[in-house]
């Protein structure tokens, strides 16, 4: 038990900023590289995504035991946009009028096995952050328990 | 001794801190490679791309 909570409490940010940096670095080389343009969707996870990167970081280098509680309220909402748009990209919902300006949210750039969609993608790092930086706050929670 | 003091993890940024960084930085980057290895699909027609400067505007 002691093991997690120092595990979490020592590596949780440098875990959770992997995927964060990933989908940064993979978002670029989409639109940038490979020239896919983000829809309007796109563009929500982008802004819930791109800050964590930073966020992290500066949460790593100031050793700050509060960062699951600027981190989570991006990542939790990003999973929100991530579902959603996963469902519209598999025509599980209908598209909002938001989406039909531009780029439609239901075009689906990439595809690997049938279901791994670039939304998909982001949406795995978003669970993935979402769980390490809950299992980092319950970890800095423990210690302050047992300091009590 | 005080009740609200308790063991935190070591507060220096070392060779340890940097090596995890730079582990991170590389763990993404082969990310991005594989990314960029699998084959993308052709794209969607060009019909989808945002055109703010209009024929005849960029001559």
């Amino acid at each position: 038990m002691n093991k997690t909570v120092s595990f979490f409490q020592q590596y949780g940010a440098y875990l959770a900023l992997a995927p964060a940096l990933a989908a940064l670095l993979g978002s670029l080389y989409y639109s940038e590289v490979t020239g896919f343009i983000p829809c309007t969707l796109c563009w929500y996870q982008r802004i819930l995504m791109y800050p964590l990167t930073l966020i992290i970081l500066v949460g790593i280098f100031k050793h700050d035991e509060y960062l699951p509680n600027y981190v989570l309220p991006f990542s939790i909402l990003g999973m929100g946009v991530s579902t959603y748009h996963y469902l519209i990209e598999k025509g599980v919902l209908e598209q909002s009028t938001a989406c039909s300006a531009g780029v439609p949210c239901n075009v689906v750039w990439v595809n690997y096995l049938g279901f791994i969609t670039i939304a998909f993608m982001a949406l795995t790092a978003f669970i993935m952050i979402t769980v390490i930086m809950a299992f980092t706050r319950w970890a800095y929670r423990q210690s302050d328990g047992l300091a009590e | 001794m005080n009740s609200r003091s308790r063991k935190t993890p070591s507060r220096r940024f070392g060779p340890k801190q940097i090596s995890l960084l730079i582990g991170v930085i590389v763990l993404a980057l082969l990310v991005v490679t594989v990314l960029a290895m699998l084959e993308p699909p052709e794209k969607p027609a060009e019909k989808f791309v945002p055109t703010l400067i209009g024929p005849g505007l960029g001559d």
